[in-house]
């Protein structure tokens, strides 16, 4: 129907106006007007078929179609295409380049008022959509504003899934349909979502509709669709249109998108803090009181005699709450690594000096011990947190203790292993590590299985810790048995200051 | 017997009382302050000769206390501290503590630090200072710049007298790496340890007997050096 319409319309218009231009030039021929006048009455009906048609055709088809109904009705012989005068036929040749010039400019004016009336409306709808993208909040209010948007200009049933990220596989789709916003999960085959990733400023088809990627810096964001119907029929300054919409609508994607991740920044950096908050408090409750059972303990032990049974009970408690202790300090060690905030602070430190102030440590703590060091003649730095290693190396030496008697020896010794690198090593003549242990000795929360029923547990963090730590900073752990008798031995290494 | 009177600024009254039992167990007298305001009207009202401050107080910073007091006052101060506050006690000594204890602390450290700070403090009043100084030994000839180990003569560069003479008049105190610097190098001299460390290896490995365990040295991570008393 429409095309049909399309191709009666200016036909009517033209027969119309060059018809009603004939009737008037009969009665301005019984009013006796001069003939020129009818000649412009058909210039005016040329005017007229221009300006009610598109395009150039009708235009100067009137214009023919004039000349020849002038020379038909108004010149002799009447009602016929012969002339009598011959200077009419100059007169046929200005009225017909009259004509078409009129009708080639009016049409042209035309042309270019409807293109400007075309932007005029193009920009007014931009304008709209950036002011109401500026108000989405969420990248589903942005996505009903795009099909609400597209739908109304290209008058169509748009659609649009708003929410791709790259691990996703299930999305969200909206369309509008009858006036109303369709909301539903759908799901993209991996093949499609490669296609539309791939398709950077453009469209790709698929079936029944036209499919634009949205694109943002980190890829794609989401599609838009519209019926294959609409877009076919697409020229190309509206194909523009629609690309700059879409740019519109994948910088608010984008922003949404920023915001959103701000917002969950924030929101962990919120976890964090109460997280650090609630360790710090539990390590306050938890160390206040050890401190006092260890420090009246210790005081009991100093003014008992050696012979009263208090004392020996008065150590068994200081050396439980220090051993619960050492725990609560490892507990939080650990949760602090592992939650990926390991600090490091690093500052030169002499490899001698983070030695010997872990042996002392550990000699205080487990009397009776002794531990035999060895460091190099010339003096050796390195650049790392001092606590942390002197921890590392506290904790190799107690777990050197746990496994060896009284008497037994254990050593720690520095050596430089090469220009850059500096190694230390942990020997005890203990009862070595079990088969079954050797692969696990690193691992969370691992204990051995081959622990006397009475000896301490552990909880099985201090090797982890060390490990943590010496990764941390670049260097590599080991723990194995010792090849030359009895005992295990754990190395570490750490990268020299250049 | 000691007379001293010790000012326990404490804001737990567990600790606090456990401070107040071990002390008084010694023969000191012991008074006791929950937060920094209370602690002030004390000191100004009473006899106090040395101050227990911990660094972890409620209401006025135990810094901001500590740097009032060293206006007026040159009494010991020793700080308390958690275990993983070493930039906080290395602020504190560098501004007049004359030294620290972390928490958990043992009676027996507690006194440690006690004696040598009254001692310290002791001695200052005392009018001429000393020609010779010793600890186990070591014996420092201060008039003729001379240094003996176990009787014979050991010799050491002048830096290293230097700062052997300085652990000899601090006695069991701690000093930072800072305080350390400022008195051989100058105010001017910056914060880079590096030299202070490898003249501390030098020093170690001519005074002491196996310099892989020191006896006499003290490493004090993140803080400093201590020179024991023996």
């Amino acid at each position: 129907m429409d095309l049909k319409e399309k191709r009666l319309f200016p036909a009517a218009v033209m027969a119309m106006s060059l018809g009603t231009m004939t009737l008037c030039g009969y009665l301005f021929r019984l009013a006796d007007f001069p003939e020129t006048n009818i000649v412009l009455l058909y210039i005016v009906a040329v005017l007229l078929t221009a300006r009610f048609t598109d395009g150039y055709f009708w235009g100067i088809a009137a214009s023919g179609a004039s000349m020849f109904a002038f020379n038909f009705f108004f010149t002799e012989p009447y009602f016929t295409f012969k002339v009598d005068n011959t200077s009419y036929i100059i007169t046929f040749g200005v009225m017909m380049l009259v004509a078409v010039l009129t009708s080639a400019l009016t049409s042209k004016d035309k042309l270019h008022a409807r293109q400007a009336e075309e932007r005029e409306k193009e920009v007014k709808m931009l304008y709209q959509l950036t002011n109401h993208l500026s108000h989405a909040d969420t990248l589903k209010e942005a996505g009903i504003v795009a099909v609400e948007a597209v739908s109304r200009f290209f008058d169509c049933k748009a659609g649009c899934i708003y929410d791709i990220k790259r691990e996703k596989s299930v999305f969200h789709y909206l369309e509008k349909t009858d006036g109303k916003i369709l909301h539903e999960e759908i799901s993209l085959s991996k093949a499609f979502l490669e296609k539309m990733r791939r398709c950077k400023n453009g469209y790709e088809i698929e079936g029944e509709t036209m499919e634009w990627s949205i694109h943002g810096r980190e890829g794609l964001m989401g599609i838009l669709r519209v019926p294959m119907k609409t877009a076919e029929l697409f020229e190309e300054h509206e194909k523009k249109f629609l690309s700059s919409m879409i740019e519109n609508i994948s910088i608010t994607m984008e922003r949404i998108h920023s915001s959103e991740e701000r917002y969950r920044n924030k929101e962990l950096m919120e976890q964090e803090r109460y997280r650090a908050n609630l360790l710090r408090s539990i390590s306050h409750d938890l160390r206040t009181p050890l401190m006092g059972i260890m420090g009246s303990s210790e005081m009991i032990m100093g003014i008992s005699k050696k012979e009263d049974p208090r004392k020996k009970m008065a150590m068994d408690i200081y050396q439980d709450a220090s051993w619960l202790h050492s725990l609560v300090e490892n507990i939080l060690g650990l949760t602090r690594l592992q939650e990926g905030k390991l600090e490091l602070r690093k500052s030169p430190e002499a490899i001698e000096d983070l030695i010997a102030a872990a042996v002392r440590r550990v000699e205080k703590g487990s009397p009776g011990y002794e531990i035999a060091v060895e460091i190099p003649e010339e003096y050796i730095e390195v650049l790392v947190d001092g606590r942390l290693i002197e921890q590392v190396i506290v904790n190799l030496l107690e777990n050197a203790v746990k496994h060896t008697k009284k008497g037994e020896e254990i050593c720690v010794r520095a050596k430089k292993r090469s220009n850059d690198e500096i190694e230390v090593s942990v020997m005890d003549r203990g009862e070595g590590i079990a088969k079954a242990d050797l692969d696990h000795i690193f691992q969370t929360f691992y204990t051995s299985m081959e622990r006397p029923a009475d000896a301490r547990l552990g909880i099985g963090l201090g090797l982890v810790i060390c490990e943590t730590v010496i990764k941390a900073h670049g260097g590599t752990i080991t723990g194995e048995n010792r090849t030359d008798g009895k005992g295990a031995v754990f190395c570490f290494t750490l990268p020299l200051r250049q | 017997m000691y007379h001293e009177t010790i000012l326990i600024i404490e804001d737990d009254v567990q600790i606090s009382s456990f401070i107040r039992y071990a002390l008084e167990l010694e023969g000191f007298k012991a008074e006791e302050a929950p937060d920094a305001e209370t602690a002030m009207k004390k000191i100004l009202s009473d006899q106090i000769d040395l101050l227990l401050l911990d660094l972890g107080l409620p209401d006025m910073d135990g810094m901001e206390l500590l740097k009032e007091v060293r206006k007026w006052s040159e009494m010991p101060i020793i700080i308390v501290s958690a275990r993983d506050q070493d930039q906080e006690k290395v602020n504190a000594l560098d501004a007049g503590a004359d030294d620290y204890l972390t928490k958990p602390f043992s009676a027996a450290e507690l006194l440690a630090r006690i004696r040598v700070a009254v001692r310290h403090s002791n001695k200052m009043n005392r009018e001429p200072a000393p020609v010779f100084l010793e600890n186990k030994d070591l014996k420092m000839d201060l008039e003729k710049h001379l240094v003996y180990k176990k009787g014979e003569e050991l010799h050491v560069t002048r830096k290293e007298y230097d700062l052997l003479l300085l652990f000899m008049e601090n006695l069991g105190k701690v000093l930072t790496y800072g305080f350390i610097l400022k008195k051989l190098y100058g105010k001017n001299y910056g914060s880079d340890t590096q030299a202070l460390r490898a003249l501390m290896a030098g020093l170690r490995r001519k005074i002491e007997d196996n310099p892989a365990k020191p006896e006499y040295f003290l490493t004090e991570i993140g803080i400093g050096y201590r020179m024991l008393e023996k």
